[in-house]
Order: structure tokens, then sequence, then C-alpha cells
């Protein structure tokens, strides 16, 4: 095994790893701009600077020179190297903490703040800034520039970024990620030198649906989210980690929320899923975690209480013999599972389906035309409903039947979900559904005529697991304290099975996920 | 167990002479003291609302906001002075500065909202020393007692701004 040392660590590694990311898996930090780990390596921004040096070998005699105190020599470079570029050797020895290192890190941090404008009261970046953070570990408070500062003109790239040029200190990373990641060529460097700007070519304009990466990726204000724009400074916000449930692949993403209320998405790093990014498409509908989310229950349009409510709901569901479902693939599956063994066992019933839309694009694992994340299955959970069964038994009817004609049910319980809202007419037909059972996170048209209305919570408030389009397995947590008194839908059935009197007794979601066995 | 008795008692009340009897020594005696503050002495009370003692110059009394010296507003809602407030009092809400507002704010950003709980504030002072801009003040006035309205202590941003050129209009 090849060896390595970092700042006096012996460090084993094989393959052909990057330096700053061996010192990072071993707790050492290399400070960096312009280096990401899922772009190539530019190696402008000259922060990673480190010493290199190797053991120092007689030519003659193979052996390895050694000191007065027994310790093998090392040569080390004249000059220290950029990390990012370096390339480990074996018997390497590198330094990272070196006087010769933090000075050239405070010249290199000098150099960039020498036309970085003094913005951070009004930068949305600050908090998260990294220029902020390493001017603040590295280097020093006062500035030998005394000349005026670089301006540009403001330019608007695109609806979703929002570009302060200002403040960019040329690390290349957003044109880089533009071509590499995005496969777009209308971002990039323009002019030279002192004067060099990140901009759209002109004629072009920035089309793919990543821009938010470039402002993630970012190091600091230049590129920001307009949607994010001075709603909150990031030191009041908290993180959760969760699942995005906007198409079919379930990105991991962290909600900034305060207070209750998101305030945007981020990325998270999944090896398996997404890596580094996520779509501006799924980044911006947190929206439907903020906006006309209902909290309590309704029964005849009326204001009611849980347990009213769920005892109506059983009287209509023990009364109806004809009761048509159409659940949501939105939801986990563990209350997949239960919602089909409640309708195989407690309320018979072969007109239970899960796809509101079209049928086809639900089976479908592929990603739409030219999307590197978005799946054309606009549910997370399309499998896990496929998987728990929740589809037409002989002669039952599909969703789009019961949508269409929900008189000819004695009962329809109906899933409510954000996708269903946006494309807003399907749901036309279900006024006149005799007995109308809601189940949803969002107030919706239907809590007035509905029989029963349940507030169920949404995926930030509640934990369960999606299956996504290449089949993978991934279990989400509570981010936020669910609303009012919003219940788990699964809760809701397995109530609705004790009152109906054919307890399931599955009160917990370790115990859903015992019974039919998904693991722990 | 010996209880310490410190008290001492008096058995016999000591005989007053004839000059202790007649009093008036003792009134005149008083009265001279009295005399000698009355008319010899300056007063160390004020009146007070005709007349005012002099504040310290670092007083800390009602919050004023400042404007630059081409008259814009120097607040660029950074939320410093709300993340250092230990009362939790100030209430900020941002906004991006456009169109015709573009002359009255330096730069991108202002403070739509602005607004200081005066019954929640302790005075500390905090939010003066967190601000990079130098636009949050607290100031000499400090006559901030009501009687009827309450809502009177949501000290809004406009009643905190100072006018171009004038001194800050206290509302009392």
């Amino acid at each position: 095994m090849a060896k390595i040392t970092i700042d006096d660590k012996v460090i084993e590694y094989s393959g052909n790893p990057n330096l700053i990311e061996l010192a990072k898996e071993n707790g050492i930090d290399i400070p960096h701009f312009c280096y990401h780990p899922a772009l190539t390596i530019s190696g402008n921004c000259r922060m990673c600077l480190v010493e290199v040096g190797t053991l120092c070998k007689n030519q003659q005699t193979g052996e390895y020179e050694k000191d007065d105190k027994g310790n093998i020599k090392v040569n080390f470079m004249p000059k220290p190297q950029p990390g990012c570029y370096q390339q480990v050797s074996d018997g390497m020895v590198i330094r990272t903490n070196s006087e010769r290192i933090i000075e050239a890190r405070k010249g290199v941090l000098e150099f960039t703040l020498a036309n970085h404008p003094l913005d951070c009261p009004v930068c949305d970046q600050a908090g998260e800034c990294v220029l902020q953070d390493y001017s603040f570990q590295y280097g020093f408070s006062r500035s030998q520039f005394i000349e005026k500062k670089r301006t540009y003109k403001k330019n608007e790239i695109s609806p979703v970024l929002t570009q302060e040029m200002n403040r960019c200190i040329h690390c290349d990373r957003c044109a880089r990620f533009t071509t590499e990641i995005a496969g777009e060529s209308s971002f990039a460097r323009t002019w030279r030198g002192n004067k060099m700007e990140l901009s759209v070519l002109p004629g072009g304009t920035i089309t793919h649906n990543y821009q938010g990466n470039m402002a993630d990726i970012c190091p600091v204000g230049a590129l920001t989210i307009t949607d994010f724009r001075f709603k909150s400074r990031v030191w009041f916000l908290n993180y959760g980690v969760t699942l995005c449930t906007s198409c079919g692949k379930g990105c991991s993403v962290m909600t900034s929320h305060k207070k209750g209320k998101v305030f945007r998405l981020k990325p998270v790093y999944n090896e398996k899923v997404n890596t580094y990014w996520m779509c501006d498409h799924g980044r911006l509908r947190y929206r439907f975690l903020n906006e006309s989310r209902k909290s309590g229950h309704s029964a005849g349009g009326k204001k009611a209480n849980f347990q009213s409510a769920l005892s109506l709901a059983a009287e209509i569901l023990k009364a109806s013999k004809n009761i048509g479902v159409i659940a949501s693939a939105k939801e986990s599956l563990e209350t997949c599972m239960v919602l089909s063994r409640f309708f195989r066992e407690v309320a018979p019933t072969a007109h239970v389906d899960y796809r509101v839309d079209d049928a086809q694009v639900r089976d479908d694992r592929s990603l739409r035309p030219g999307e590197l994340l978005r799946a054309k299955d606009p549910y997370p959970n399309s499998f896990g409903a496929r998987e728990a069964g929740l589809l037409p038994g002989q002669g039952g009817a599909t969703a789009i039947d019961i949508l269409g004609a929900p008189e000819k049910f004695d009962a329809v319980v109906l899933f409510i979900d954000d996708h269903i809202i946006e494309a807003g007419d399907r749901l036309g037909n279900m006024s006149k559904a005799k007995n109308l059972i809601v189940l949803s996170p969002f107030e919706s048209s239907l809590d007035s005529t509905a029989a029963v209305s349940f507030a169920t919570r949404a995926y930030s408030e509640t934990s369960g697991t999606y299956i996504n389009i290449d089949g993978i397995r991934q279990k989400y947590c509570p981010v936020l304290p669910p609303l009012g008194d919003a219940r788990d839908s699964w809760d809701i059935l397995n109530q609705l099975s004790g009152l109906m009197g054919k307890s399931f007794g599955l009160d917990s979601i370790g115990k859903i996920r015992s019974h039919f066995k998904l693991g722990d | 167990m010996a209880i310490n008795v410190r008290a001492k008692y008096l058995n016999k009340t000591e005989e007053m002479s004839f000059i202790d009897r007649l009093y008036l020594p003792a009134i005149v005696k008083g009265m001279f003291i009295t005399m000698k503050h009355f008319l010899f002495t300056k007063a160390y009370t004020v009146e007070y609302p005709e007349e005012r003692k002099p504040i310290a110059p670092r007083f800390r009394g009602r919050h004023v906001m400042k404007r630059d010296e081409m008259g814009r507003e120097r607040c660029t809602a950074c939320y410093c002075c709300q993340y250092s407030c230990p009362a939790e009092c100030i209430n900020i809400e941002a906004a991006e500065v456009t169109g015709d507002i573009r002359n009255n704010h330096p730069e991108d950003k202002y403070a739509r909202v602005f607004e200081i709980e005066l019954l929640r504030c302790i005075f500390c002072g905090f939010c003066q020393e967190a601000c990079p801009k130098a636009a949050i003040y607290l100031e000499e006035f400090y006559e901030l007692a009501d009687y009827d309205d309450r809502s009177k202590y949501l000290l809004t941003k406009k009643e905190m701004m100072e006018t171009e050129g004038k001194p800050v209009k206290y509302r009392v």
C-alpha cells in the first residue's frame, strides 16, 4: 500500500486520489475555491497551495539519506504547489500548515479580496460564504490595496440566477459546471485578466434546468438564487435532510427552514442518486410545503375534531359497498402498504389505483430527454405504490375512470397531492361524488363538498420510504413539526381499521416496517 | 443552651434637665441646620419638565436611524442587529431596491420594515455596536412613558429615521 505523509500524519492510500480529497478524508482541511470534486481541475484560485517534498534518496547506494537524528531527509520543492493539481505518489511528504504556506495563503487571500467588495451586509451568501470563512480563518483584516475596486455593469443572465459580477473571484466553477455537467456552452469566461467576466455569450441564453447548482457551487455571492434573494439571512435558518418529491428520481435535499416555513431546498451529496446536484424544477417546489396547507380536519364542510371525523368516515366506509380509491404515489411505501391492506381486508374493493395521470409514464424508469436528473414520472414513489399493489383488481376501475365519473361509486377515497392541485383540472368532477373522503396535506375546493376531509402530514413532517425509478429505497425522516392536528395517512387508516372491527394494530412506522418486512 | 442576649434594657429613665425641658435650644439648633441648607447651599434637584439634567455622552436612549452624507438611508437590512439583540425585539423585513427609491439607498437591499418593540428592548446598545453601516444609534431621548396606547411602543422605521437635515422628531 502506498503511503503519503500529510502534516506528520502517515496516510495509506490506493489508486490515484486527489490530494485535497485524500486530506479531507483524513481530517485535514486544505482550503480551496476553484476545486470541486465533480468538476475538472482548473487550478486558478491558488488557495490550496501546499509544500510538496520527496524523500531524499542517495542515487548511488539507493538508500534513504538520514539527518543527525536518524530521520529520513525530505527535499521540498522550492515553491508551493497547488494541492488540487498535485499528483499523489508514494513517499510524498506534504505540509499544509507550515509558516511558508500560511504566508502564501495570506498573500493569495489579499489578492482575492483586492477587488472583492465589502458587500457582506447586502450579500445573500454571507454566513455560508467560503471567502468569508477563509479570510476569517487564514487571512488578515487589513489590505494594502488602495486603488479603486474593479466594477462591472450588472447583467441579467437568467430568471433563476442573480449575478453580481463585482463579487466574483474568477474561480470558474460555474462555467465549468455549465459545460461539463449541464452540457451547455452558453456561459463562459469572457475577456481576460483583471477584466475577466463570467457571462452569457452574445446571442446565447442559459436554458438548462440545473442553474441553481451554479449558485450552490459559487464560493462567493456572485451567483445567488433569485427566489431566495433577501428572504432571510442564512444564520437564522435551520436545516434538515429529506428527499425531493418532484419526480421519480428522489434526490437527497436539505430544507432550510425557519419557524416552520421552508425557504429553499439545496442538494445533499448522495452518491447513488443525485451526487452533488438537483434540478431547478425540484428546487422551486418547496413552496408547496408552505402554501395552502391544511391544519385541521373537517366533516361536511365544517371543522371537526379528529375522532368525530374518523367515526364518520368509518360509518361511510361500512355502509358503502362500491368504494373507489384514488391513492397517491406521494405517500410513503409504508402508507401504501397499509392502504393496500386496508382495501383488501377491511373494506374490500377492486377500484384502487394510484395513476391519476398518464399510466404509461408511471411505469417509465427513464429520465426526461436532455435531463441529468429529472425523471419522466412526476411522483416520487410510483414503484413503491406498485410494490404495495395499489392497482385495480379484476374489473376494477382505474384512477382516471374514478376521476371521470365519481358518482358511480358509493364512496370515494381521494388522496390529494401537490401535483394534482398543480394540474388543476383533474378534480373537476369530484364534487359530484356521493361520499367523498379526502386525505390531503393541502387545502382544496373539495374540502367544502367532501363528507370527511382529513389533514395529513406532508413528507417533510413525517417519516417513510420512497422507491425511486432506479429501484433504490430511500428513507426519510421528519424535518419540520406537523401542522396543527395533521396526522400521518397510515395512522388514519390504522385507526379506521380499529373502528371498523378489524384492527391492524400498526400504530408506529416501525411496526409497519417489521409487519410488511420493509427492513428497519 | 446559653443564648447570648445582646440587648440592654434600661431600667431607669434619665431625668431631663431644665434646659432640655424647655425644648427651645433644640428647636433653634434644628432650624439653624435647616436654614443653612435652605439659604446657603445649592439645590440638588431640578425642576424636571422645565429643567433637565445633562446626560452622559454615551447615554443609551431611544433608537435613531441615520442617513449618510448624501441623505440616503444607511441601513441595508443586514440583520446583524436582529441577530445580536438579546431581547429579540427587532423585526426586519428586507426588500430589493428598485425604481424610484434607488436614490434613497446606497445598496441593492433595504429594510422595508424595521420595527423595534420598545417594551421588550432593554437598551443594551448591542444593535448599535453590531451595526456594520453605523445606521442605528441609541441617542439621548429617554421620555418614553405613556399611559393609554401600547401600540405606540412599536417603534417603526418612519419614526426612527432622521429626516434629511433635521434632527429626529420625537413622538411624545
